[in-house]
């Protein structure tokens, strides 16, 4: 039990801060996204188009390509916000010593909703903003506008219906323990 | 609740506390206030015989079912 509250109390520091840093590189990003050191920075350096991997700072930006290009970022990260409230809440009440509880099963059913919605319509369609920001200054005839699926979307399909069938017995499980608890 | 449980009017009949009823049946003053509350979704039967042999009641005493507050779906 102290270690789940001690490991909780650590997670919740990290959850807390991505909630912070996140939303700043997001508001970031427009104004950075064009320089050359973003080259270093392994995970955003590039973006893939029908056309190939594209380097972000070789990009001609323009205020409307950039916007488009975060806003695709915004909406991919929507789930990965709600996520992280959810998940401070969860270990806000691990901290507490609350371990099983209906609360904290309906959390992971919450993830998993935020799973499946991410993998089925945030992530395309943050993805084809991304495209689109990334082409719109090409020439007529390179500017693309694609909805696709892919093999991590399938991945993260799989992994909200595993959670997804964890939460239902999760609730099943703590359903049963309160009625065991009020048994006299 | 469609069950009322008449606990307490028996343990004032008897004039008996809830501990020391507690202590007779072998359960914790939680559970046994728990179920004097209301808020208890089950009982043993090895509860309720203990507790009919301790006041000298029946579970009829015990317990009174009210028509129409029925949550129960069939």
């Amino acid at each position: 039990m102290k270690k789940i509250q001690k490991i909780s109390r650590y997670l919740s520091w990290i959850f807390k801060s991505l909630l912070i840093l996140l939303p700043i590189t997001l508001i970031l990003l427009p104004f950075i996204i064009h320089l050359p050191f973003m080259a270093s920075i392994c995970a955003v350096n590039q973006t893939y188009t029908p056309e190939g991997t594209l380097p972000l700072h070789s990009i001609p930006w323009t205020p409307l390509s950039k916007i488009i290009y975060v806003s695709g970022l915004f909406v991919e990260e929507l789930p990965l916000y709600g996520a992280l409230f959810i998940l401070k809440a969860l270990c806000r009440r691990y901290q507490q010593g609350e371990i099983f509880s209906l609360n904290n099963a309906l959390a992971y059913q919450y993830l998993s909703y935020l799973f499946l919605v991410s993998s089925l319509i945030t992530q395309p369609f943050g993805n084809l903003l991304r495209i689109l920001g990334a082409t719109l200054t090409n020439p007529p005839g390179h500017r693309y506008l694609t909805l696709s699926f892919g093999s991590l979307n399938l991945s993260a399909l799989i992994g909200a219906l595993l959670l997804m069938l964890l939460s239902w017995i999760m609730v099943e499980a703590s359903r049963l323990k309160e009625e065991e608890q009020l048994t006299i | 609740m469609p069950i009322t449980v008449h606990l307490d009017v028996l343990l004032a009949q008897r004039k008996m506390k809830l501990q020391d009823l507690a202590e007779a049946v072998g359960i914790t003053v939680q559970n046994l206030s728990i179920l004097k509350t209301g808020k208890a979704k089950a009982i043993r039967f090895s509860t309720l015989e203990s507790i009919c042999h301790h006041l000298h009641c029946q579970p009829a005493d015990l317990f009174s079912f009210e028509q129409g507050v029925c949550d129960v779906h069939p």
